[in-house]
């Protein structure tokens, strides 16, 4: 489970993440969702210990992202937007070198490197160094390396982003899977019928807060809208106009 | 979830391995990297041997001796004019090893274009003492040009003082009396000298690559992993930032020892091959002075290094390292090129200087001694303590948030 509680992180004079605030508990997908620029990257970057918070805290199954990270980040896979490979490392040796700084045991690894390849299709340029690889295929080993040590919690940015129809509805099957095995995943998206198809939960955010939360259907009860986008441009506007009156002291 | 972790956890030590082993074996497949370390080494000595064989064959001191008849035959072949303006010239030039060809036509074009060495030509008188005029033409810019210069010009003069000892003579006059002193020059100068002088550039141009031979994976693995978005992913698996940059640091260590072995062992190769075919030079140091060389450099590689690393955490990107990096290896090399033509005394003082302490030793090493065990241990203690307070300054560096966000 994830716990994000009175978040704030800022950089400079610019406020990122403002007071933010969501659970993200396990057995289920919880999608965080925001226009550009609303600072979902940065609290993704706060949970998987990159940033330290100004104030507030993140913890991952009990353990806080700041005063224990190294505990916390072995309970978490991250999919950062930037897929980030070597290339001139093969796909099977990022699954290497990741699987091994998390600790998994060397005859654990090999087997796991083939299960995961052939889970995400990627058997056929496991092999090969990443060099020249599409952003499909680019993508797919950045999903390995997040899944390698299987983590019991995931945070998925943009996780079906450059994939081809067939890539993406396995990947949201795998996405399934987990949940169903109890993985407590957190990702973002800007493809609302992905959102609506994969996730649980959705928490909507705008400049770093919290504007709205709940599942899809209390969400739609809630503004009385049937679609989830019209909800979450309602819920963006909302946090817009909320922060004008807050400039304006009104 | 989580059933494939080692329950024992990963200890430090094997997190840095893991992170070592990974940019060994990346960088060993990267054009640029294995171009810093293995074939830049090759460089220095190759230039090295290249000019100590080229100078050795044109500062040729057995033509000298044979000029002062220590030896015979022909030592110099010189394109002449109007030697018979002068009676006895000729043969008293080619009694001391000169031989005389046909001046081409234009000479002082081909000197210039370096078509001739050096041209004599003899000319009537044009002056009213009825002197012919002889005149040498020659290049000073070149060595092969100045030499030969020489030799011709103490053969004019021995030939002109000559004459004026046997006229004197002549006339009953006593040489001696006409001469307060007598000159004796003792040359000591000879090829094995000259050898010694490109020796004595071995300890820049190793230096030089001290700071070279790691530049492009220091770059590449941080400033690069972060251009390339690799370091996010990599900063969240469960390591320390600390020892991150400690397995990267110890690979870009690796490369530098691979690069210096590869020189210390080429200028002795190239420079052996040189002497080879030249035995009147110097022999060149030896492997085990070259083998003590490369252990008296280790704690300066990780100082370079550590620099290297500060250096690529702080910039914001790989183009700004690459002009940082670039000019780092200079940095030493300057004085150590200083160094070479203007040795210092080697004080208890410097010699605890980073790059200088080495310097003395590598000097020590060349002339054949061995570096004093105070020497060699404050030295290295020193430089390793400071290349740890620079690494710690590194590992601050790239513990910033700013480290995310290239360019």
């Amino acid at each position: 489970m994830i716990q994000v509680d009175h978040l704030t992180k800022s950089f400079g004079r610019v406020r990122a993440v403002d007071d933010l605030s969501f659970e993200a508990p396990n057995g289920t997908v919880t999608g965080l969702l925001g226009p550009n620029g609303a600072g979902k990257t940065t609290t993704f970057r706060v949970i998987y210990g990159l940033l330290r918070p100004d104030s507030g805290s993140v913890t991952i199954d009990g353990r806080d992202v700041v005063s224990q990270r190294l505990d916390a980040q072995r309970q978490l896979g991250a999919l950062p937007d930037v897929r980030g490979l070597y290339p001139r490392l093969t796909a099977r040796e990022h699954l290497r070198y990741f699987g091994q700084l998390h600790g998994v045991s060397v005859d654990r690894l090999e087997a796991r490197i083939e299960d995961l390849a052939r889970q995400i299709g990627m058997t056929e340029f496991l092999d090969r160094r990443t060099k020249g690889f599409s952003r499909g295929q680019e993508l797919k080993v950045a999903l390995a390396r997040a899944l390698i040590h299987e983590p019991p919690n995931l945070i998925l940015d943009e996780p079906t982003n450059g994939l081809d129809v067939v890539s993406s509805r396995a990947v949201r099957r795998l996405i399934a899977e987990l949940r169903d095995a109890g993985c407590c995943i957190v990702l973002s998206s800007h493809i609302m019928a992905e959102v609506e198809a994969m996730c649980d939960r959705l928490v909507f955010i705008a400049h770093g807060r919290t504007v709205m939360e709940g599942t899809p259907d209390e969400l739609r009860r809630r503004t009385g809208r049937d679609n989830l986008e019209d909800v979450f441009v309602d819920a963006v506007v909302e946090g817009d106009a909320a922060d004008l009156h807050k400039e304006l002291g009104t | 979830m989580l059933s494939g972790l080692d329950p024992t956890r990963q200890s430090a030590l094997k997190r840095t391995r893991i992170v070592f082993h990974k940019e060994v074996i990346d960088h060993t497949r990267d054009k640029r990297s294995l171009l810093l370390a293995l074939v830049y080494p090759l460089l220095g000595p190759l230039l090295l041997a290249v000019l100590m064989h080229v100078s050795s064959q044109a500062l040729d001191t057995r033509a000298v001796e044979r000029l002062a008849g220590t030896g015979s035959g022909v030592v110099l072949t010189v394109p002449a004019s109007g030697l018979h303006l002068v009676p006895g010239l000729r043969n008293y030039l080619e009694a001391i090893g000169l031989r005389f060809v046909a001046p081409p036509a234009d000479p002082e074009d081909a000197v210039r274009e370096a078509r001739a060495d050096v041209v004599l030509q003899v000319t009537p008188p044009d002056t009213a003492d009825g002197r012919p005029l002889v005149t040498i033409i020659h290049d000073p810019r070149r060595i092969t040009s100045s030499t030969p210069a020489g030799v011709v010009r103490n053969g004019i003069n021995s030939f002109s003082d000559a004459q004026v000892a046997t006229y004197l003579t002549e006339q009953g006059i006593d040489i001696a009396s006409l001469t307060p002193v007598t000159l004796r020059l003792v040359n000591v100068g000879n090829e094995a000298s000259l050898a010694l002088l490109f020796y004595n550039m071995i300890p820049p141009l190793a230096v030089f690559m001290i700071f070279l031979g790691a530049v492009y994976l220091a770059i590449d693995t941080t400033a690069g992993e972060r251009e390339r978005g690799s370091l996010e992913p990599l900063l969240t698996a469960p390591a320390r930032r600390s020892e991150l940059l400690l397995g990267k640091s110890l690979a870009a260590v690796l490369f530098t020892a691979v690069t210096v072995a590869i020189n210390l062992g080429a200028f002795r190769g190239l420079l052996g091959i040189v002497v080879w075919q030249n035995p009147e030079l110097a022999p060149p140091p030896g492997w085990s002075v070259m083998a003590s060389m490369f252990f008296i450099a280790l704690p300066l590689m990780l100082l370079a290094v550590s620099i290297q690393m500060a250096i690529a955490t702080i910039t914001r990107t790989m183009k700004e390292a690459q002009i940082y990096l670039g000019l780092l290896p200079i940095m030493p090399a300057l004085p150590a090129m200083a160094l070479a033509f203007a040795p210092i005394s080697p004080s208890p003082q410097v010699a605890v200087i980073p790059v200088l302490g080495q310097l003395v030793q590598f000097g020590r090493l060349l002339s054949g001694d061995l570096p004093t065990p105070i020497e060699a241990i404050s030295s290295a203690v020193i430089t390793t303590l400071f290349a740890a307070l620079v690494f710690r300054f590194a590992i601050g560096s790239f513990q910033r948030e700013r480290q995310f966000f290239a360019g």
